[in-house]
């Protein structure tokens, strides 16, 4: 697979994109998806360079989570911002993680992560809920490196 | 002489024959609004602001100028038309892509049971997307009768789409890239005049445990990695 945007099809990418929207009616926080060719030896310090690369430490409330995916090396880190961070338990990451995983193993990738973001998404509603009633957008939810 | 007689009996009765053609041509509704028309009267109020919020988004992120039109059938709207004709009317009578360089219309034509998609620009690369965003987002929703649903959530995906792709998908012109080129020499000679100036200064005032502190501030966040 040379072209890495074809790691999920069209309509996984339309499902996924569908899944996120529909966080960002729950919550204050953001979920993003990024995929990259390679991670290098720690996907963890891959997956926070990415996420302060696309801007995501922005947020007022550091409650952004990134689910990061090096397609070539096969490594997958999910990345959360310091405030949802320090409210989630301390194997929550590790679960979302092992939730993912599980699935990737038998290439059912677009399950994997809705998977994952749902168990994310449950604990940024409860933690960062959005009482706003308005229209969103979450642009960039899915990117791919160049 | 016979031909130049030839040739100014051919030009004139072209000209004849398009301006009949132009007379009989049967004439369009006027656009009342830059992004939705609601001709057949299946949006709320509600429904039309919402849509016309996000296309006027797409406008302002993207410089997209996305229209949506809805008509009641072809034949009650204007005479002569194919719901493909008519889009094409609408869009270069009402000029669309005159505003950005960038236009797509969508019309959907409700007793007609079509949709038909015109797009100028680089829109038509767009084309494939809009007619999945059609198929998938939207035509369930006008099958139920909810055209409002529809069509807005036809906006809101066609939005999402838009903005995930880049929103350039042309070619630079030479002219283009020696400006990029010059401003990027222009860019990277300020860099080096600056550090040249300031290292020096910098380097007698840092602070020991600098280093620390950077690294200090990428330390952040928590997570989980693994293989699959």
């Amino acid at each position: 697979m040379a072209d890495i945007s074809m790691f999920f099809t069209e309509e996984e990418k339309s499902e996924l994109l569908s899944t996120l929207l529909n966080v960002t009616y729950r919550t204050t926080g953001e979920i993003r998806i990024r995929v990259e060719k390679k991670a290098g030896r720690n996907p963890m310090a891959a997956a926070r360079q990415a996420f302060v690369r696309l801007g995501m430490r922005d947020s007022r409330d550091k409650n952004g989570v990134l689910f990061y995916i090096s397609v070539f090396d096969r490594k997958f880190a999910v990345f959360g911002d310091d405030g949802i961070n320090s409210r989630v338990s301390r194997d929550f990451w590790e679960t979302v993680k092992k939730a993912v995983v599980e699935k990737f193993a038998g290439r059912q990738f677009a399950i994997g992560l809705s998977g994952g973001i749902g168990l994310v998404a449950e604990k940024m509603a409860q933690f960062f809920p959005d009482e706003k009633i308005d229209l969103k957008e979450n642009p960039g939810a899915v990117s791919f490196e160049e | 002489m016979k031909n130049k007689m030839k040739i100014l009996i051919i030009t004139a009765a072209t000209f004849l024959a398009c301006a009949f053609l132009h007379a009989d041509a049967p004439a369009l509704p006027a656009q009342t609004d830059d992004f939705i028309d609601d001709f057949a009267g299946v949006l709320t109020a509600t429904d039309r602001a919402s849509v016309s919020d996000i296309l006027s988004k797409i406008m302002t992120v993207n410089g997209q100028h996305v229209c949506f039109v809805t008509i009641s059938s072809t034949a009650e709207t204007a005479a002569g038309y194919d719901v493909e004709a008519m889009a094409a009317a609408f869009y270069s009578a009402w000029r669309i892509n005159e505003k950005s360089g960038k236009g797509m219309l969508l019309l959907i034509s409700i007793k007609d049971r079509s949709a038909a998609l015109e797009t100028g620009g680089d829109m038509g690369t767009y084309d494939r997307v809009m007619k999945e965003v059609v198929n998938k987002r939207m035509l369930p929703d006008f099958k139920a009768g909810d055209y409002g649903r529809g069509i807005y959530e036809g906006a809101r995906w066609l939005s999402a789409l838009l903005r995930e792709r880049p929103i350039f998908s042309g070619k630079f012109s030479d002219a283009a890239l020696l400006i990029l080129g010059l401003l990027l020499l222009a860019a990277a000679g300020f860099y080096f005049i600056r550090l040249a100036v300031t290292a020096p200064h910098s380097q007698k005032n840092a602070e020991p445990g600098m280093d620390k502190i950077k690294e200090k501030n990428n330390d952040f966040g928590g997570g989980a990695a693994g293989n699959w």
